[in-house]
């Protein structure tokens, strides 16, 4: 029974993986066209020579990075308010997961008109606080662009984490907490001596699952910047696919494809030996 | 633990203090939450609802208009392909969800009541499929449909789809046919059943909540889905919801109150969907995911 799936995994996601592999070592230039050269080095060299390239990984890693620390503290902070009992918190939890609910498409879209530099509401709050007299053109200005891109998917992932973290905390012992509270420890310390202990091993795997998605996430910088302004948020999966279906240089992609794939099978065997050892608990 | 730092006069006070803190920081906290989670939504419809003259002011209206319309909302019916893009989506999500959930359902099976060799490793095979930056697997595929001719046709995105929506399918579903104890099963057995009928007549029934949620699951993904759709479906008849909200974008002037209605329109079936399912998605995803 398991025959079927194995089988279709193997033509639909090991196949292409390997495929694609096998395409970067050529000298192709459209995909799906021959090439000549049925070996080569060249592509890694060019791309691995190729400060675009080295931009497009340091964008990838401060966007995921970016995500994961945003993400992890504004969940930790909704795993912590949903954890009390309080009257309304189930309105309170539907709310805080709504941005989990809306598709990427209508997020990105949103966002960008609440981004709009001459129009857009979220200026328009900025300059109702006393301090602030000028405000960014947020996804036009390449200091602020990336910023604002790692906003929306903060935004969007958070909930994911809150609820991963809520369920950690609600495994921790109340025992613990009151022997702790007979100790004298107030709040902050029972916090750091006993809930972040607790979730360690759930911290870890929301951060793994957060940083993967990042890796791969297009949507949100496609829609809003194409990977500008000035290369700012060209992150890898967008230059892989500016550089196929835009400058056809299949070869150099599938390159930039095979970098894309080291990190993420770094990160992904580090996750699966962390489920392994949970499961040995 | 053991420091007891209080001294007697801050004994009554400070815990006083710090618990009315507490719940202050606790309300501010929930407040600013729920907030960033409602507003973009709020901001979407009452864009959507405003008269085109007034979208384009400085500042902009926090409240929606006096005289708000609903004529986007016709437009959108009226002089776009809207209608079109959702019953393709409407197509292709149940479809992929349909055979993902039998594929899915069939390896889950296997994986929950069956032990053989090899088992572990396709268990972690299942959980890597979904690790991957979907750009890895979208170029080779779309070089592999060009020549097989399934470009453009929602039956290739939903082929596509199915590659890895099938992986979590299965996982999730696993998590649910552990839940179901293999005593009934067992009996049924003894009582004479085959096993084709056992899992027909007692496991099946018995996962139908399980089996809801993950076609419910897969259908949201898909609808979701952009980037294969984007490099698959060039003609404009064939788009997805995704794929044709996203053209309204990068226009000269973007039509704001309409890209609005279109992205209600869109968001609200996934968006219901989705919240009546998330307390079962958390299980699946601590569960059935994360244990694998």
């Amino acid at each position: 029974m398991l025959g079927p799936v194995l089988v279709c995994i193997f033509v639909l996601v090991i196949a292409p993986l390997l495929w694609g592999l096998r395409i970067s070592l050529t000298d192709s230039r459209m995909i799906g066209l021959g090439y000549r050269k049925g070996f080569t080095l060249e592509n890694f060299q060019t791309i691995l020579s190729d400060p675009d390239t080295w931009n497009a990984v340091w964008v990838t890693i401060v966007f995921s990075g970016g995500t994961v620390i945003g993400s992890v503290l504004l969940g930790i902070a909704a795993a912590l308010v949903l954890d009390r009992d309080f009257p309304g918190r189930g309105i309170v939890r539907v709310l805080v997961i709504l941005p989990w609910a809306v598709p990427h498409v209508v997020a990105a879209l949103v966002w960008q008109w609440m981004y709009n530099p001459d129009f857009g509401i979220l200026n328009y709050g900025l300059l109702l606080l006393p301090w602030v007299s000028a405000t960014p053109k947020w996804l036009s200005d390449p200091q602020f662009a990336l910023l604002a891109i790692i906003i929306v998917n903060v935004w969007k992932t958070y909930p994911f984490a809150a609820l991963l973290l809520l369920a950690g905390i609600q495994t921790i012992s109340d025992d613990l907490y009151e022997a702790s509270a007979i100790d004298g420890a107030g709040p902050a310390r029972r916090f750091l001596d006993i809930t972040l202990p607790g979730l360690k091993r759930v911290l870890a795997i929301v951060v793994l699952l957060l940083l993967i998605w990042s890796f791969g996430n297009f949507v949100f910088i496609f829609l809003m910047t194409q990977g500008g302004p000035a290369g700012a948020t060209n992150a890898l999966v967008v230059h892989i696919y500016f550089e196929t279906f835009r400058f056809f240089r299949a070869g150099s992609a599938f390159a930039m494809g095979a970098l894309l794939l080291a990190m993420s099978i770094v990160l992904t065997s580090i996750y699966i030996i962390m489920l392994r050892g949970q499961d040995n608990d | 633990m053991t420091e007891v730092r209080n001294t007697p006069i801050f004994e009554n006070v400070v815990p006083r203090i710090s618990r009315a803190a507490g719940k202050l920081a606790i309300a501010a906290t929930a407040v600013f939450l729920c907030s960033i989670g409602v507003f973009p939504f709020y901001w979407m419809f009452v864009t959507s609802i405003r008269p085109s003259t007034e979208i384009f002011e400085f500042p902009p209206r926090v409240l929606p208009s006096a005289d708000s319309v609903f004529s986007p909302y016709l437009t959108l019916f009226e002089e776009t392909d809207l209608a079109q893009w959702l019953l393709n989506s409407t197509g292709v999500s149940a479809a992929t969800a349909f055979f993902a959930c039998l594929f899915g359902a069939m390896a889950a099976y296997a994986l929950s009541r069956f032990r053989f060799s090899g088992r572990e490793t396709s268990q972690v095979v299942l959980l890597m499929t979904q690790m991957f930056p979907a750009i890895l697997l979208a170029l080779p595929m779309f070089v592999f449909f060009s020549r097989l001719g399934l470009l453009n046709s929602l039956f290739g995105l939903s082929l596509a789809y199915l590659a890895f929506l099938i992986p979590v399918a299965a996982v999730l579903l696993k998590a649910f046919f552990d839940a179901i104890p293999v005593e009934l099963e067992e009996a049924s057995l003894i009582d004479g059943a085959s096993r084709i009928g056992t899992l027909f007549r007692i496991t099946l029934p018995l996962s139908l909540p399980g089996l809801a949620s993950t076609f419910l699951f897969c259908f949201i993904i898909s609808w979701d889905e952009f980037l294969f759709a984007r490099m698959f479906i060039r003609q404009p008849d064939n788009w997805t919801v995704s794929l044709g909200l996203a053209s309204f974008s990068g226009e000269f002037v973007t039509p704001w109150d309409q890209v609005m209605a279109a992205a209600t329109i869109i968001t609200l079936p996934v968006a219901v969907i989705f919240l009546a399912l998330q307390r079962y998605l958390v299980r699946g995803l601590t569960s059935g995911g994360v244990k694998g």
